[in-house]
């Protein structure tokens, strides 16, 4: 049995050694990472009963910046690519709904059913990222 | 056509998996909403384009449960290995 044990300190000694921990240094729980992905799903949750009205106008600018922050902060973390490509997607998601906003002029609204499905489906993803990101294994 | 994405709607809808059932719901209200003209060309577009990049985030959300499952096998390895 002991020699079982050596085997998996030399397989971790070498999985330390050979550089593998620092891609695994993204896997941990990071209370940022939560913390931002908790605040767009919260705002998306408000944001959705508000279609249709000019509070929404307000929340979403809001949502926005807050996935940008996600985006960067995610982006240099050694080892983060599953958070990576989530944040960029999540944002993409955000930007099409800023941008309208944004832009269109008050004349010509966004519809609130695609004000609804379009915060529906932040709802759906930011609760898919929030799962994974809480289950984060934390540091020992 | 129609009634081939009906059924393609039908079989996602029954899937076990919660996900993947979940992106059929939403695939069907848009088109609903589409032929309803509740929803404009641009906007149809956009929230066809978001399904695919829901499809990504839920990948990706895999591979980081997968990663982090590892890391929670080495963490109790090494606890086991320091313990000797």
């Amino acid at each position: 049995m002991n020699k079982l044990y050596q085997s998996f300190s030399i397989l971790l000694l070498a999985t330390m050694l050979s550089g593998c921990m620092t891609s695994l240094i993204g896997a941990r729980f990071d209370n940022n990472e939560y913390f931002l992905i908790n605040s767009i799903r919260t705002t998306a949750e408000i944001g959705v009963d508000y279609c249709g009205t000019n509070a929404v106008k307000q929340l979403i600018p809001n949502m926005w910046v807050k996935s940008l922050e996600l985006k960067n902060y995610a982006s240099d973390i050694p080892g983060n690519g599953p958070m990576i490509e989530m944040s960029i997607k999540l944002h993409d998601m955000i930007t099409g709904l800023n941008t309208r906003y944004k832009t269109v002029g008050d004349s010509v609204e966004p519809s609130t059913s695609y004000c609804t499905l379009k915060f529906k489906s932040i709802i759906r993803d930011s609760k898919i990222i929030q799962r994974v990101v809480g289950d984060k294994p934390r540091w020992m | 056509m129609d009634v081939n994405l009906e059924s393609e709607f039908k079989q996602l809808l029954n899937c076990d998996n919660k996900d993947v059932a979940d992106l059929g719901q939403r695939a069907k209200e848009i088109k609903t909403m589409y032929e309803n003209k509740e929803i404009s060309d641009t906007e149809f577009k956009e929230l066809v384009e978001d399904l695919t990049l829901s499809e990504h985030i839920a990948d990706a959300a895999d591979d980081m449960a997968i990663k982090s499952a590892s890391v929670k096998v080495l963490d109790i390895l090494s606890k086991m290995a320091s313990a000797i």
